[in-house]
């Protein structure tokens, strides 16, 4: 007998449907030249019209109620469809916040009204949504924040600053994590999450280059920004237990050990069958490791879908994602060089890899952070 | 079941003397021979079953083979139409005939070996009773013997169509699931410990360097499980993917068994080099176990060379399921 149970036949049958299919259309659109791929695609590669075109074969919004214009499937269904976008290298990074984490805050903690404002363009892949949390003061700790919404008769006004804000250049909303309520060190306590449309007055974005040159991180300035009332998503005060429902979904994602995968693949496909012994104990100890992180990964998003509590866990499976991810580049950067002659699409992913490597502990919580949330399940605490 | 066969088998060993006296008790209670079809007077136990035991075997660090003897000796007699004799037997797949460490070579009444035969196998019974068993050396588990088996009668063989590779592959997955029972004795007797020991005035458990080291350890093991799961139903379903899940879970275990030790004895301190702490009991079985049935590096590159050729990697490793084809309007 397993150690777990094992997934109803059904469910298992329309995963693989799921695959199957989307994996057709990717093997379309490339031979279409529809894309050219990346690694860490969901941050780096938007691309609004590749997006649409997903969301009109039925893969974007999966698991957003069809009354809202998804497609009304399951959790585990999304996630095999991620997989295969992001083992593809495919331009998903202009939808893929909104429809990983915003769609499930809002169908969580959102009114009527703004499920019906956001989550119809969020299925078709329209709506790039941005997060602001991070600040200057605030990266780890982000109970910290200083940005504060203070309310008038109307709405709120909206005053503070926002770093590392992914594509909020594209961005059509960017939920914000602000104080509404109480002082600086009341940490938890008194923090919101507010959506700010853009464009909107007082509110600035300006680009954070990476050192590649690269334009995906911005600054996010708020001077008087004024929203409406209903810019306010779930209830006044309660932010972070909104933000932490979040950080489930963000870090279970299977992003967080295939960002690099359009590089292996591509490696792979290029050492020889003369490989060297080196060579081969690479392929398959990276190929051990990724199996091992995709199957744990499956059984935490099955957990997800049926209401289990798996914060820890996603910590876990990042936590070891994370390191995975700069395996993989480290190990092939230390092997391209016994390929003659590497195609120019490799040398391409590897410098994308080299780059991105070194955010790959830090981004979407550290691995120091991820560690302490880990070892709470010990402590006791 | 899992826990019920850890406290069995737990029962077994504070009460055994030797190892014949554990093997015979084993025997008796159907452990020796669960993989057997009932007509042949096993349980008839299923795959899955086997694997609790063998895993249970590796959580209480058993010193018997009833491991090898269902996973391995059991389809081999099988294969090669032999009845089993009466006593405790090994299993050493071998290309060397010379000084080889026998796992419970020490006190075996039979020994095979498996040893390639063109594009087969061929198996050997040899009989150990007048063999010299020298000790395998300290840092194997008492039950290990170095035997020179080119001094021991050859009581029968038969030749076997199933390419010695596949017995490689079974000896390695029943390596795996010891190493998962292993390793999670280790890491919940570490936490334990950490949790009593006290320094400066607090538990070790307290210190955030502590936690880290346990949250790494921890978030290793518990991917070792999910990955045998995986190996135990494509076992069943018998498709291509098997044999490549069934590496990586080698590849895995391998390499995390080496790792939890280590993380173990770090965490531990100084008593856990001591007999007395039963961490080198562990610790000897692990290391024995990757000796027998290949390091993370050997089935690494048995792996990468799997995967080489004019395949995908993502497409062959990750099936979408036999027969499902493409709904058509997903192709735009």
């Amino acid at each position: 007998m397993r150690l777990e149970p094992a997934m109803p036949e059904d469910v298992l049958t329309n995963v693989q449907q799921a695959r199957a299919d989307v994996r057709a259309f990717l093997d379309m659109e490339l031979r279409g030249g529809g894309f050219i791929p990346t690694v860490d695609s969901w941050m780096r590669s938007a691309d609004l019209d590749f997006s649409a075109r997903l969301a009109a074969a039925g893969f974007v919004g999966m698991t957003i109620p069809t009354q809202f214009g998804g497609q009304g499937r399951t959790v585990i269904e999304r996630h095999v469809v991620s997989e295969e976008l992001l083992a593809a290298g495919a331009p998903i990074a202009a939808h893929w916040i909104a429809e990983r984490q915003m769609a499930p805050l809002l169908l969580r903690f959102g009114t009527d009204e703004q499920r019906q404002r956001f989550l119809p363009g969020i299925a078709r892949g329209e709506t790039p949504f941005s997060i602001g949390m991070s600040e200057p003061d605030s990266g780890s700790d982000l109970a910290s924040v200083r940005t504060r919404a203070t309310e008038t008769g109307d709405g709120w006004i909206l005053e503070g600053r926002k770093v590392w804000t992914t594509n909020a250049h594209i961005a059509s909303v960017i939920i914000v994590l602000a104080r509404t309520d109480g002082v600086h060190g009341d940490r938890h306590s008194g923090l919101s999450q507010l959506a700010v449309q853009l464009p909107t007055d007082g509110v600035t974005v300006n680009p954070i280059l990476a050192f590649d040159g690269t334009h995906h991180f911005n600054e996010v300035i708020f001077d008087g920004a004024r929203l409406p009332r209903s810019a306010l998503v779930g209830q006044r005060g309660q932010g972070w237990a909104q933000v932490n429902a979040e950080l489930s979904h963000e870090r279970s994602g299977p992003e967080r050990f295939l960002s690099m995968m359009p590089l292996l693949r591509a490696w792979a496909r290029e050492i020889d069958s003369d490989a060297s012994e080196a060579e081969r104990a690479v392929l398959g100890r990276l190929t051990a490791r990724l199996t091992a992180l995709r199957r744990t990964s499956f059984r935490l998003v099955w957990g997800l879908q049926n209401g289990e509590d798996v914060a820890r866990a996603a910590a876990s499976v990042k936590l070891q994602g994370n390191d995975f991810e700069q395996d993989v580049v480290a190990s092939l950067d230390s092997l391209i060089g016994r390929i003659n002659s590497p195609s120019e699409a490799l040398v391409d992913l590897l410098d994308q890899a080299r780059v991105s490597a070194p955010a790959a502990t830090l981004r979407g919580g550290t691995s120091e952070i991820l560690r302490t949330i880990v070892a709470k399940t010990f402590s006791g605490s | 079941m899992f826990d019920q066969h850890v406290q069995t088998l737990r029962g077994l060993q504070a009460s055994a003397q030797t190892t014949s006296e554990l093997w015979a008790a084993a025997t008796e209670l159907g452990y020796a021979d669960a993989a057997l079809p009932e007509l042949l007077g096993g349980s008839g136990a299923e795959i899955g079953d086997v694997a609790e035991i063998v895993r249970a075997a590796g959580q209480v660090c058993f010193a018997a083979p009833v491991g090898i003897a269902n996973l391995v000796i059991a389809p081999a007699l099988a294969a090669a139409g032999w009845t089993p004799r009466p006593g405790m037997a090994t299993i050493v797949l071998t290309e060397k005939s010379k000084r080889v460490v026998v796992e419970f070579g020490h006190d075996a009444d039979a020994v095979y070996t498996l040893a390639a035969r063109g594009q087969g196998s061929q198996l050997r019974e040899l009989d150990p009773t007048a063999a010299d068993r020298q000790p395998a050396g300290m840092s194997r588990p008492a039950h290990a013997a170095t035997i020179d088996l080119e001094q021991l009668p050859v009581l029968r063989s038969a030749d076997l169509d199933q390419p010695i590779e596949q017995w490689r592959l079974l000896l390695a997955l029943e390596a795996a699931l010891q190493i998962d029972g292993a390793i999670r004795h280790l890491v919940s007797t570490t936490v334990d410990y950490l949790g009593i020991r006290q320094q400066f005035g607090r538990s070790l458990l307290r210190f955030q360097a502590i936690q880290h080291r346990v949250a790494d350890l921890s978030s290793r093991a518990s991917m070792l499980s999910h990955i045998l799961d995986e190996a135990l139903d494509q076992a069943e379903a018998d498709t291509e993917t098997a044999s490549v899940v069934a590496m990586v879970a080698a590849v895995e275990a391998a390499d995390l068994g080496g790792y939890v030790v280590a993380q173990a004895h770090q965490l531990h301190g100084a008593i856990g080099y001591t007999q007395e702490s039963g961490l080198g009991m562990y610790s000897t079985l692990i290391w024995q176990l990757i000796d027998r049935s290949g390091s993370s590096l050997d089935w690494s590159e048995r792996l990468g060379s799997h995967l080489l050729g004019d395949r995908d990697l993502w497409q062959s490793t990750v099936p979408c399921g036999s027969g499902v084809v493409p709904s058509t309007s997903s192709a735009g």
